[in-house]
């Protein structure tokens, strides 16, 4: 039992910050407020009610403190450009990374997916003309695209999501984005955000988006336009609640799979045998550098599949297709 | 922009009802579950017995935390960097599209400029070859003119100088024949005065006989 529960136990959430627990070496993180004895509330490491701060809270400080750090230089550098009004080119690793990425965001990620239908005029084929549309539209001085004012949403999200991940794998650190409650905030966010740019779109033509229109007598029509709405909210609130398990899940059964891997170390029979013991460490020791730096790789893939899944969704709900 | 920064403050709305939710929510279950906190108090001594429901579990005060401080991120960092990067970037695109244009307009007319000069260069080859020939022609003709007049002057000087011999040898001959007439004159002169008779006929020839006789 003591190994199953040590595999969760360096995965989750908890108000207390081990460091080197076995040398004394953790952090009991103080207590917020008072609260009442909810299932909800209940944490590990700490006697009695409350809420804590945790050590997730922490991370996500610190990811947002770094981005700060990072994106502040960056945007001065921007602004003193704009206010000399000379080209802006970006300069040094900083600013040449933030500036590539944001790029990347807003053109490969924001403006494919979010753009006014009568822009895609025929199949697919026309896809990549569309494209070119919409840079030339910008290039000729129409004005920011419609996706633009969402880029900064995605982008933040981006990099606060890829941060997180990454926290996971600095020593001592973990990964805020492998709790359901942090993922489902930022899902959260996603919906709201499509949702509210969809109201201010469209108005109260935003219902239309629900209600797929359908060429049949009333009697018929009504009933099957009611279940579908019903289908089609469903289907928007499955949607965004996937957006949040999948970032979890994929953080969380990364680090899990460290924990059982260095959990191996620590079972009874291991540790009891001198034989058993260098062969099992040294093994999982392998194991886990392997699959830290795939989790690498996953802490980038999850960041942008968040962020691209994001601009789809807060596409279909600005822009829907029919 | 003005859509999205509203847009945020309904969600920063959003997020400050979700707070008060909470929060309220606490307190009404702080004060239906008293008595439940007293009694599992003493499990909360060893808080991890109770942490271990599995890894899925959704924790409200993470979610709220996060969604403010998540929030409150966005704003920030949309005003001191995504916005100004974007701009930045929008009017670097602007100014690059100009530029490209100005380029592609400069590059034609520098194609048209060239093909001007080019057709104005060999416009020029065409004159300075017709110039070349008219001043050939010229030179000819002026060569030919002058030798034409220089034949000319030369003809007109023989001529002049038969001339000027012609009537040097008239004017010699009628010399000699005006002294003649003269003469002729003055032996008639001399003769007709003495308009007389036979015997002076004789005598006269006479006369002339011995005069003739005696000038030789």
């Amino acid at each position: 039992m003591a190994a199953e529960h040590d595999i969760f136990h360096h995965v989750k959430d908890s108000s207390v910050w081990e460091f080197l627990p076995s040398l004394g070496l953790e952090w009991k993180l103080p207590k917020l407020f008072d609260a009442a004895p909810n299932p909800l509330y209940g944490l590990d490491g700490h006697a009695g009610y409350g809420i804590y701060l945790t050590k997730f809270m922490l991370l996500e400080a610190i990811a947002a403190v770094l981005l700060l750090l990072m994106l502040t230089p960056v945007g001065r550098a921007a602004r003193q450009a704009l206010r000399s009004g000379q080209a802006w080119c970006p300069r040094g690793f900083l600013q040449v990374l933030m500036e590539s990425v944001l790029l990347f965001i807003r053109d490969e990620l924001a403006r494919p997916v979010i753009r006014k239908p009568h822009h895609e005029e025929g199949e697919h084929g026309h896809e990549e003309e569309g494209k070119e549309n919409t840079a030339a539209d910008t290039a000729n001085g129409h004005g920011p695209h419609e996706a633009d004012r969402f880029v900064p949403y995605l982008a933040t999200a981006f990099w606060f999501i890829l941060l997180c991940n990454l926290l996971g794998l600095v020593p001592f650190g973990g990964s805020p984005t492998g709790a359901l409650g942090c993922t489902a905030a930022l899902a959260l966010c996603t919906l709201v955000i499509g949702t509210v740019a969809a109201i201010r779109e469209s108005g109260a033509h935003f219902v239309h988006a629900f209600i797929p229109p359908i060429d049949m007598p009333l009697a018929i029509r009504l009933p099957l336009q009611a279940m579908m709405f019903v289908i089609e909210v469903v289907g928007l609130l499955i949607r965004h609640s996937v957006l949040a398990i999948r970032l979890f899940a994929n953080m969380m059964g990364g680090h899990t799979v460290l924990s059982v891997l260095l959990g191996f170390i620590v079972m009874e029979k291991v540790l009891a045998s001198m034989f058993l013991y260098p062969l099992v460490a040294s093994g999982s020791v392998l194991g886990v550098v392997g699959v830290s730096l795939l989790e690498l790789l996953v802490a980038g893939i999850q960041a942008y599949i968040f962020t691209f899944l994001s601009a789809i969704y807060i596409g279909m709900l600005v822009y829907p297709e029919h | 922009m003005t859509g999205y920064r509203s847009g945020l403050h309904i969600l920063l709305a959003a997020v400050a009802v979700l707070l008060c939710a909470t929060v309220v929510g606490v307190s009404g279950l702080r004060a239906a579950e008293d008595h439940a906190a007293q009694s599992s108090h003493a499990d909360g001594e060893h808080g991890e017995s109770h942490g271990g429901s599995g890894p899925i579990e959704f924790k409200a005060d993470l979610g709220v935390y996060t969604l403010v401080s998540f929030v409150i991120l966005v704003v920030i960092l949309s005003r001191i960097g995504w916005r100004p990067m974007l701009e930045a970037i929008q009017a670097r695109e602007q100014q690059v599209a100009a530029s490209v244009a100005e380029a592609t307009k400069l590059k034609e007319q520098a194609e048209a400029l060239l093909a001007e000069h080019r057709a104005k260069l060999a416009g020029a080859e065409a004159e300075i070859r017709a110039m070349m020939e008219e001043a050939r022609r010229r030179a000819e003709q002026l060569q030919a003119e002058l030798l034409a007049q220089a034949r000319q002057e030369a003809e007109q000087l023989r001529r002049q100088a038969q001339e000027d011999i012609a009537r040097a040898r008239d004017e010699a001959l009628q010399d000699l024949f005006e002294r003649t007439a003269e003469l002729v004159a003055d032996v008639a002169a001399r003769i007709l005065p003495r308009h007389l008779s036979e015997q002076e006929h004789r005598q006269l020839v006479e006369e002339a006989l011995q005069e003739l006789g005696a000038q030789r």
